[in-house]
């Protein structure tokens, strides 16, 4: 019964985690075929600007990952938010700003970016960030994906990540 | 895209290269020099992105492309992109702190 209790305890705090996605977190993830599963763990948010970026923009191209992002997004399971952008930082784009303004606006608990220059814009900022790559761990960690398909998953984005990257996420999820 | 004129003197070789390339793939010399330019503007940008110095998404805007498209031009010059170990560093103790991994 305490057991039980713990349990639905646990699974309610990490519900109520909020993160915010950046285009390049977003593609990743939706490229790896997990972004789906993200929504158990955390609610998730992207601003009006990462949407053109990675969706609009990207079904001009007609890239897969594009649908598979809109249909979260309709689906409910991401939520999209304008949010007016007061930095200029002429080395980013707008959706990259606007996604820290969101972050700050929710008080989120992390953004979701893979790229090295964001990154170290977080990181001035003292903003908390996770990597696509972990976020995979993670969801192997707390058991929404099985290892083999979390390992899969990692394998569908090696190209897009940096080798030492990948072979430190393989290393946690117990594969060679 | 938007384009604008822009007074330049090029070396002879780049004309003849831009006169060879017109050949090859069936354009104008001026459209030649103009994909040679881009072509240029494409590596560096890579190069940039691989530094940290600009980030994907600038990247895109920049070469009128979707970020997809960003990714599949770092995969043409054989150039991964993305965090450094320090920064997954990092991101693995932010997923401890709030996910529980």
């Amino acid at each position: 019964m305490k057991q039980t209790y713990l349990n639905q305890t646990v699974i309610f705090c990490i519900y109520m985690y909020k993160i915010v996605l950046g285009a390049d977190g977003l593609i990743k993830l939706a490229k790896s075929g997990l972004l789906n599963k993200l929504p158990q763990l955390a609610k998730c948010h992207i601003s009006k600007q990462v949407y053109t970026e990675a969706v609009e923009r990207g079904k001009e191209k007609m890239y897969e990952d594009a649908y598979t992002i809109d249909a979260l997004i309709h689906s409910g399971k991401i939520e999209v938010t304008s949010i007016k952008v007061n930095i200029i930082e002429s080395s980013l784009s707008l959706g990259e700003i606007s996604s820290l303004e969101l972050y700050k606006k929710l008080k989120a608990d992390a953004i979701i970016s893979d790229d090295r220059r964001f990154l170290n814009l977080l990181n001035q900022e003292k903003c908390e960030y996770i990597i696509p790559a972990d976020i995979i761990v993670v969801l192997a960690k707390n058991k929404k994906v099985a290892k083999e398909e979390a390992i899969k998953s990692l394998n569908k984005i090696r190209a897009l990540i940096r080798e030492d990257v990948y072979l430190s996420a393989l290393k946690r999820l117990g594969g060679e | 895209m938007k384009t604008q004129a822009y007074p330049l003197r090029i070396p002879e070789g780049i004309v003849d290269l831009a006169k060879f390339r017109s050949m090859e793939e069936h354009v104008d010399q001026s459209t030649a020099l103009r994909q040679l330019l881009h072509l240029g503007a494409e590596e560096y940008i890579i190069n940039l992105i691989e530094k940290g110095r600009i980030s994907i998404g600038k990247a895109a805007e920049l070469l009128n492309l979707s970020v997809q498209g960003v990714y599949t031009l770092a995969e043409k010059h054989g150039i991964r992109i993305g965090s450094t170990l320090e920064q997954q560093t990092k991101s693995q103790q932010t997923a401890k702190k709030f996910l529980g991994n």
